[in-house]
């Protein structure tokens, strides 16, 4: 991408606009993030060319994929319970917003801390357990979620009615943050904070012994390291994101209900980490694009969304790709452009 | 609660005991002698309920849907280990699980996309019922009861009698040793995957007169299988058939102390069990390969 806008550069008759340009480039935090602020750019110019509700979809669906892609990719840990966590966040922003106050902004910071307790709480306890079994507990815990939402909390939490706390959310910023355009202006900072906090950790030196422990625990006990710490860290980590999905979800819509939290959304999650291609950094973004845009465009017969997405975990496991940016890399690899390979 | 709630509850929860039984002894033995997690199972389960309910509706005869469903069933399973499993017996765990994943999502599409969404009552070939101990039982479930009797029976004098039964159990243990003895561990995995398959098939025949059956029965009964299984101890055959019971036991039990408890007495055994002994019941060393 580098080489490309050099050229591009090299084009302009001005001289001094190439140098400066240049000096942009080969700053080393351009090149680190640029890719990301690209991104950006292009999710928020799409806006003029797709609906505004596809793409804030898209953006709170993808913070969600990412949770569970961090999950898998870094730590290993397959779960088949992630809508847990996203209730989680949700419905304690949802309460925040519904009993005690307005603020939008702390109704997300509550979100968050809930998320992260809850997660402290839960990951002590089961990321000891062996992969299989922790994917299977995430599950069971997923549906005791859900039937505490809708029956043993119901006085709180309004069964399978829901909380409605559309009129109660107060300008952010004297911006109404319900209206779809503002939503979306909100929604795509989130996003940026996001994927620069993750590029950040993925990097780090946290991130590369993530990818350690994924590979081989015992020798990085060797070396010291404390894997359970190592796991529960991406655990919360992971768990955060979800709980900032389920806040936006609940800002966006202004109504929370156990559904949110079925244990069928599960394997949707995996299937879309997977799509997009596990352990990348743009993948979930991807994923959730294709999978959106795919449940659309068959929403005529919906029944029949889970045969494609089951057809495609199948394929996309067996060929061994990296999702769609597997793919990507792959045809960018093959035309031998010196462009960086996407992440 | 009351007591002459009791004797029919104890008798539901055998025969659904007996239902679980059947779909998690084939998750129990693939992974004993596969290490893989056969989550696909529910497949053959919701499969097995709905060919057999199609071929009952055409001719009339529920046995001759049940060969049917064997035999469909085996050809299926045969087909599906083939083409996905052959090529990740060598990966990490996590990929069998993810692709039998999809592979039952796709099962639950495509039963969506022939049979429809609605739920289907399918009438119990065996109606009636006898009088024991005071109290009316459904024939049906004593049926069950006793096939299951047999199924596990047969299932045991295979594994013991046998010697491909013989060399299942070895391979369960130790798969090197097995095939430094000659002895082709890939037909051992096929022959094991087809038996799964076959008698999660006939758990989903059964229990289709018992529940409404709908597309999604695959799903819901997943997580039944995997605590079943896991709760007996993961390629043990006595351990499963205990657990099973253990699980109809309570599940029926609770439903009549407290309705809700059905959904969540099970998952409090689960986590416990796996807290205190993570092998489960009768299972034994954790399982390195």
């Amino acid at each position: 991408m580098n080489l490309m806008i050099k050229m591009i550069l090299r084009k302009l008759p001005l001289k001094s606009i190439y140098k400066l340009g240049e000096k942009v480039i080969m700053h080393k935090t351009f090149k680190k993030y640029g890719q990301i602020v690209v991104v950006i750019i292009i999710v928020f110019l799409a806006k003029y060319f797709v609906s505004l509700s596809f793409l804030n979809e898209v953006i709170i669906l993808s913070i969600f994929v990412m949770s569970c892609n961090f999950l898998l990719g870094h730590g290993g840990l397959l779960s088949f319970g992630q809508p847990l966590y996203l209730g989680v966040g949700a419905y304690a922003t949802a309460c925040y917003l519904f009993y005690f106050g307005q603020n939008p902004l702390i109704g997300i910071i509550i979100g968050l801390i809930a998320g992260v307790i809850f997660a402290l709480g839960v990951g002590a306890v089961i990321i000891k357990l062996r992969s299989d079994y922790f994917a299977l507990v995430n599950a069971a815990l997923n549906m005791i979620g859900f039937f505490l939402a809708y029956d043993t909390f119901a006085k709180f939490t309004n069964g399978l009615d829901g909380m409605w706390f559309l009129t109660r959310i107060n300008p952010l910023f004297g911006i109404d943050v319900t209206i779809e355009k503002n939503f979306f202006i909100f929604a795509v900072l989130i996003l940026l904070i996001v994927l620069l906090l993750t590029k950040h950790i993925m990097n780090s030196m946290f991130g590369t012994i993530c990818l350690a422990a994924k590979t081989d625990e015992k020798k990085l006990r060797f070396l010291g390291y404390n894997i359970f710490k190592i796991k529960l860290l991406v655990f919360i980590y992971s768990s955060l994101l979800a709980a900032l999905a389920g806040s936006l979800y609940a800002i966006h819509f202004g109504f929370v209900c156990p559904s949110m939290m079925e244990q069928e959304k599960a394997g949707e999650i995996v299937a879309t980490v997977i799509l997009g291609g596990v352990g990348t950094l743009f993948g979930p973004l991807i994923g959730s694009i294709v999978i959106i845009a795919a449940k659309d465009l068959t929403s005529n017969i919906i029944q029949h969304w889970e045969v494609i997405v089951g057809a495609l975990l199948v394929i996309l496991v067996l060929t061994a790709d990296k999702g769609m940016i597997g793919l990507a890399n792959g045809v960018i690899s093959k035309y031998k452009i010196n462009l960086r390979n996407i992440e | 609660m009351e007591i002459n709630l009791l004797g029919p509850a104890i008798l539901f929860g055998f025969s659904d005991g007996c239902i679980f039984f059947l779909v998690s002894i084939g998750l129990s033995l693939c992974f004993g002698l596969m290490r893989i997690i056969s989550l696909d199972q529910c497949a053959y389960y919701l499969l097995g309920a709905y060919i057999t309910y199609s071929v009952t509706l055409a001719t009339g005869s529920f046995w001759l849907g049940i060969l049917v469903t064997i035999g469909l069933v085996a050809l299926l399973g045969l087909g599906v280990e083939r083409v996905i499993y052959k090529n990740i017996y060598s990966k990490p765990i996590t990929y069998t699980m993810i692709v039998s994943f999809g592979f039952l999502l796709f099962i639950i599409g495509v039963t969506k996309f022939i049979w429809g969404l609605s739920p289907i009552p399918v009438k119990a070939p065996i109606n009636g019922s006898s009088a024991l101990i005071g109290v009316d039982f459904p024939n049906y479930r004593i049926f069950i009861i006793i096939i299951t009797f047999v199924i596990y029976l047969l299932i045991s004098y295979f594994l013991n009698k046998t010697i491909v039964g013989k060399a299942i159990r070895a391979g369960i243990e130790d798969m090197e040793k097995v095939e430094s003895l000659g002895i082709n561990g890939y037909k051992l995995f096929k022959i094991t995957f087809v038996i799964s398959c076959v008698l999660s098939s006939l758990g989903g025949a059964f229990h289709g007169p018992l529940i409404m059956v709908e597309p999604y029965i695959g799903m819901s009964i997943l997580l039944y299988m995997f605590i079943t299984a896991v709760l007996g101890g993961l390629g043990s055959l006595k351990g499963t058939m205990v657990a099973a019971i253990i699980i109809g036991e309570v599940m029926s039990l609770g439903s009549i102390v407290w309705p809700p408890s059905t959904i969540i007495l099970p998952f409090l055994i689960f986590i416990i069990v796996l807290m205190i002994k993570p092998t489960g019941l009768f299972g034994t060393k954790l399982l390195k390969r």
